[in-house]
């Protein structure tokens, strides 16, 4: 069985994220708004959620792994 | 000399130069009104940074050693893909040759809704005998969530992450 994420929703969050980041990051001072800045970071999400979404490394938590989990008394 | 091109020496003399072939020279003194009642904030040419009120009277003076006519320019703030105008004049003509000029004008109502953070501004004035061009950095203090921007910022940052994580859990696959 090969393991695949959602690549599109990766992207779209991704790209989201970027953005969103950028804004937080000129408010907090980080860094001054500018053409470089507005683009970098949401590549670089739409990159990270993309990649995310394609190979779907974070492990699926199985039923067994929740029951495991439960404390049985 | 218009009132407008004036203005401008205030702006861009307030600022670094990046052209000052008519030897512009300006001041301002923004007096705190409303929220920012109490406060005062003196900026002059050799600026490159000043700490903005959102609220209050800008004292400006601006001044040429010798008259310049034909005035224009503008003063325009850039916020990454996006720059606003914030104020644009000329051509007038300063038929009697006046050297410097003051007001007061007041800060826009709008700058209350500006997230906080580090804006970049620049303007120019240019005239038959040259130009005179600088920028600046305006800096507005405020938390992250003193803005509805800064809030909006902050839930669409988790959103995003919550989404970026979601679409790395892998599916079974056939």
């Amino acid at each position: 069985m090969r393991r695949r994420g959602r690549p599109v929703l990766g992207a779209i969050s991704g790209l989201i994220f970027g953005g969103f980041l950028t804004i937080d990051l000129q408010i907090m001072n980080v860094w001054k708004l500018s053409v470089a800045s507005e683009i970098a970071l949401p590549l670089i999400g739409l990159a990270i959620g993309l990649a995310l979404g394609l190979t779907g490394v974070i492990p699926r938590l199985r039923r067994s792994d929740r029951e495991a989990r439960t404390p049985q008394y | 000399m218009g009132g407008g091109s004036l203005l401008a020496m205030a702006g861009p003399a307030a600022a670094t130069f990046t052209t000052n072939t008519t030897n512009c020279a300006g001041s301002a003194t923004i007096v705190g009104t409303g929220s920012d009642a109490g406060k005062t904030v003196s900026v002059n040419a050799n600026d490159a940074k000043v700490t903005m009120l959102r609220e209050g009277d800008v004292h400006w003076e601006g001044s040429v050693p010798t008259a310049i006519h034909g005035n224009q320019g503008d003063i325009v703030i850039h916020l990454g893909l996006v720059s606003v105008t914030a104020k644009t004049w000329g051509p007038s003509k300063n038929a009697s040759n006046k050297v410097s000029k003051s007001g007061v004008a007041k800060i826009p109502s709008a700058l209350k809704l500006v997230p906080p953070g580090t804006y970049h501004m620049t303007g120019y004035n240019s005239s038959d005998e040259g130009t005179c061009s600088g920028s600046m950095d305006l800096r507005f203090t405020g938390s992250i969530v003193s803005s509805p921007v800064g809030i909006v910022a902050v839930i669409g940052t988790i959103l995003g992450a919550i989404g970026i994580v979601f679409a790395g859990i892998a599916k079974a696959l056939p």
